[in-house]
């Protein structure tokens, strides 16, 4: 196996285009997956990846930035986003000083902290290609659309909205990783939900976005009093964990959805 | 491979393979104080500072860190010689079997140059990839605040 150490995204672009070249970001991700069929790394290190910058309208991002470097950046740039809640709580303090977005967002591990958050804000990544950097949805990427392209992810830009926000998540003791968490941003106006988007992480399909739910919850008072949620609009399974069934944990995301939302809505009338 | 660090202010070159971890370097090189614990990235045992920032030597690939600055407990200071902050866990009685020590003293000394004063939360925050199976942290915890209030009163 080889190691490269290129210098720019072309540079790096180019040797991941050959068959069996991963590129290295912290590390952490392929030392779980292991080195099997891996010919080359292609270290990420020397490239400008940490960038960080914002207009009225977006937040970009620079892929290269650590979990512990995007708290630190957002806390500065934007005090409020779900991502700050969400990366300090993610693993631990020297593993958030090594997991970087990028790699976060090409491994997307079943109890990511991370893409949650990013999936609920609308967030487009940047891929560096063989000419020029482009930019998808996220969802797309995740959905294979772009998959073909084996370039880069340079970058994240992030819609600058201002949400009210709610992130939880189920672990069985504190700095285990997550069996599943929610992500729920709010956008309350004149005593109504004027817009909300729901997340969960963990599931059969990796992420659901529970747009049934929001569509039912939008335009409805703050004040509602009850907010029990609608059984059949609960459209989510999870898989077979050790230990864990399927039932329990769909009973578990339930009701951490239901506090979530009471908390959040309560907070928002508050 | 052949790849140069900086460990504890001292220029070292070593072989090693294209995948092995930083903490396998260190430790077949006789950096034994990095301690191999679950080799996962879960209970911090392994910890050291690259650059000055702190990470699990088992999760980085050695390759990755060539030509960067490694600090390991003994760069700190030694028995002779011991930085405040391992005097301040030794007064503090905040040491047993031992193993957790040296990445309990990184950690520590990594939040201690960023926030002079923590509070518990934060103190809790720092050490939260730190795992102790003998002490119940409450001596870790005396032993941070001691060595906080020594390094301010230095200072």
């Amino acid at each position: 196996m080889d190691w490269y150490y290129p210098s720019t995204p072309a540079e790096a672009a180019r040797i991941l285009e050959e068959e069996g070249h991963m590129p290295h970001g912290g590390g952490t991700g392929l030392l779980r997956r292991g080195f099997r069929d891996i010919r080359g790394l292609v270290d990420l290190s020397g490239l400008k990846l940490k960038e960080s910058n914002s207009d009225e309208d977006w937040v970009y991002l620079g892929s290269g930035l650590t979990f512990s470097e995007t708290v630190e950046t957002l806390s500065a740039l934007w005090e409020d986003c779900i991502l700050i809640r969400s990366l300090s709580r993610a693993a631990a303090t020297p593993l958030r000083n090594r997991i970087t977005l990028g790699g976060s967002i090409a491994d997307f591990p079943l109890w990511s902290d991370l893409m949650g958050p990013l999936y609920a804000l609308g967030a487009e990544i940047e891929i560096y290609g063989e000419e020029e950097p482009l930019r998808f949805p996220l969802k797309e990427y995740l959905d294979g659309r772009h998959k073909e392209r084996k370039g880069l992810i340079t970058g994240l830009y992030i819609p600058f909205k201002r949400w009210q926000s709610w992130y939880g998540r189920y672990t069985r003791v504190t700095f285990d990783y997550p069996m599943l968490n929610i992500s729920i941003l709010l956008k309350p106006d004149a005593g109504i939900i004027r817009d909300i988007r729901i997340v969960i992480v963990g599931t059969t399909s990796k992420m659901n976005r529970l747009k049934e739910l929001e569509e039912y919850l939008i335009n409805r008072p703050l004040s509602m009093a009850d907010i029990s949620l609608p059984e059949e609009m609960l459209h989510f399974s999870f898989p077979r964990r050790k230990g864990i069934s399927p039932e329990y944990l769909h009973h578990h995301a339930s009701v951490l959805l239901e506090r979530g939302l009471s908390e959040i809505i309560r907070g928002s009338i508050s | 491979m052949k790849g140069s660090f900086e460990i504890n202010r001292e220029e070292r070159t070593f072989s090693f393979e294209d995948t092995d971890t930083l903490l396998e370097v260190l430790r077949e090189n006789g950096y034994r104080e990095v301690k191999k614990g679950c080799s996962g990235g879960n209970c911090g045992s392994c910890v050291v500072l690259l650059d000055g920032i702190l990470v699990n030597s088992c999760q980085v690939l050695a390759a990755s860190a060539t030509g960067k600055e490694i600090t390991t407990v003994r760069g700190l200071g030694n028995i002779h010689n011991p930085h405040p902050i391992q005097k301040a866990f030794a007064d503090a009685g905040a040491v047993q079997c031992g193993f957790c020590t040296p990445g309990m003293i990184l950690a520590t000394y990594s939040l201690l140059s960023r926030n002079p004063d923590p509070s518990d939360e934060e103190i809790r925050r720092a050490l939260d990839g730190n795992i102790c199976r003998c002490t119940g942290y409450v001596k870790i915890f005396d032993a941070v605040r001691l060595a906080a209030r020594r390094m301010r009163d230095h200072d």
